[in-house]
């Protein structure tokens, strides 16, 4: 048997022996080739495009609280209504969608107020959008942006952003604005006394980045007291617990209660909402008293110096 | 007719329909790669320092459903320069219609209210050739974009795009009076 033969030969066997086993295995190998390719040229639905914009998202993470589904689309109608309403010059409608508490301590329960505010912001053709910020104890606060129709104009001659915070908040059942990032206010009614003086903080208004504390000092002497007046960096502040924050309104103001007299005054701390810190105490750290107070009068000339604390649990 | 055959003729009938479905896949790829025109639009991105980028854009596919994918598998920024490279494109090929078609409707009512006073502003303003674009700012103002780009490095365009769906998209610019 020749060469030729008997190689013939022994593929003939190979086959034999193992052409089935083969013929499985391509026809195997075949489907799943087949399948393959077909999942792959098939043409995919991958829905809608994925936007960033998501305007119930708040910036500062989850951690800062959601907008309930429930809820979300009332707020945007809230939201609109009073956007059109600005837009639209209908300040006094405007005016009646905020918070009694807004109308107080923001426009003094005073339209016009509230109108001349808002009037060099609302000068007609403007659109907004918004985001939602941060959501503390059911306050769903949103970042407001008033801009010109750029789509109209193509940003041509446009005009600066107008940016604020919103301030949502369901009352009686329907929900009410809040603007300028202004929360509410919140009675205090805290009293501390020395020889000198009787403080009572009365209450304070809670912005979204600070408060503002309203404090009514009697002095019970017959000198002039001054609690503020600039010249030192730290003379009112407000203790955090792990931190203390300095008055932003006392540097180029001079707050004094002339002798037996009663005055209230407001003194403003950075403090965010939603940083959960509670405040411990208001510090008064150089009161001053005077024959008479002048405004060259400086600590040298004070009769006394002291510190005197106020505690706000 | 034994058994035995008739699985084997029914496992042929099988093959060969799989080599058919295979032959017909590999014809559809053919096919897509020849159909496929890359237009290029020469854009330089700046974050302070010029980028010169080629985008290959306008890909004309059999299946318009597989650009749109393309599209919607891209980053939003990504997106919206394309969108904007697009219109750059038609302008740069002269094709106004195209250009025109792009536009806000308030836009054109503003500024072009038809197509030849659109075509007359952009052969007075845009230089004829080639188009380069540095993209210096893409900034989000809710649901529409905001850029602000330079054209061959001479002219300050403000752009704002609004894409309603993939390669769905409305634009308005600042009109240089």
């Amino acid at each position: 048997m020749n060469i030729n033969s008997r190689i013939t030969l022994a593929i003939r066997r190979f086959f034999k022996k193992y052409g089935k086993t083969i013929f499985i295995a391509f026809f195997i190998w075949l489907i799943v080739f087949t399948v393959n390719q077909y999942l792959k040229n098939k043409p995919k639905e991958s829905g809608a495009v994925n936007k960033a914009y998501n305007p119930d998202k708040p910036i500062m993470g989850v951690d800062a609280g959601t907008v309930p589904n429930s809820e979300k689309e009332t707020i945007k109608t809230t939201i609109d209504e009073f956007f059109k309403n600005c837009n639209s010059g209908d300040f006094k409608t405007a005016f009646n969608m905020l918070t009694e508490d807004s109308k107080k301590y923001l426009y003094e329960n005073n339209v016009n107020n509230f109108k001349d505010y808002y009037s060099e912001i609302f000068t007609g053709g403007k659109t907004y959008y918004i985001q939602n910020y941060a959501n503390i104890d059911k306050k769903y606060i949103y970042e407001f942006h008033v801009l010109d129709d750029l789509e109209s104009t193509g940003g041509t001659n446009a005009s600066d952003e107008f940016k604020e915070k919103l301030v949502i908040t369901k009352i009686d059942g329907k929900y009410k604005v809040s603007n300028q990032g202004y929360i509410g206010n919140k009675v205090i009614n805290k009293t501390a006394e020395d020889n000198n003086m009787k403080v009572i903080v009365e209450s304070k208004d809670i912005n979204y980045e600070k408060e503002g504390y309203n404090i009514t000092i009697t002095n019970k002497t017959d000198k002039d007291i001054v609690i503020a007046n600039g010249e030192y960096d730290d003379e009112v502040e407000l203790n955090l617990g792990d931190q203390t924050r300095k008055a932003l309104n006392t540097q180029n103001a001079t707050f004094v209660v002339s002798a037996n007299s009663t005055k209230t005054f407001t003194f403003i701390f950075t403090k965010f909402a939603d940083d959960e810190k509670n405040p411990t105490e208001i510090r008064f750290n150089d009161v001053r008293l005077f024959d008479t107070y002048k405004t060259t009068s400086t600590s040298s000339s004070a009769s006394k110096l002291y510190s005197f604390n106020l505690s706000l649990k | 007719m034994k058994k035995d055959n008739i699985l084997w003729i029914a496992i042929a009938i099988f093959i060969i329909l799989n080599l058919i479905v295979l032959l017909k896949i590999v014809i559809m790829d053919n096919k897509k790669v020849s159909n496929t025109t890359s237009n290029s639009i020469q854009v330089a991105e700046t974050n302070n320092v010029k980028n010169e980028v080629n985008i290959l854009k306008n890909e004309t596919t059999v299946v318009q459903t597989q650009v749109d994918n393309k599209i919607k598998n891209m980053s939003e920024a990504s997106r919206i320069r394309n969108y904007c490279a697009k219109y750059f494109d038609a302008i740069e090929k002269k094709k106004y219609d195209t250009a025109y078609a792009m536009l806000n409707e308030n836009l054109k009512n503003n500024y072009f209210k038809d197509e030849e006073s659109f075509e007359s502003y952009v052969k007075t303003t845009y230089p004829t050739g080639t188009i380069y674009l540095n993209y210096n700012s893409v900034e989000r103002k809710g649901e529409i974009f905001q850029l602000q780009l330079t054209i061959n490095d001479e002219i300050s365009q403000t752009m704002i795009i609004r894409e309603n769906d993939a390669n769905n998209f409305t634009i308005s610019f600042s009109v240089n009076q």
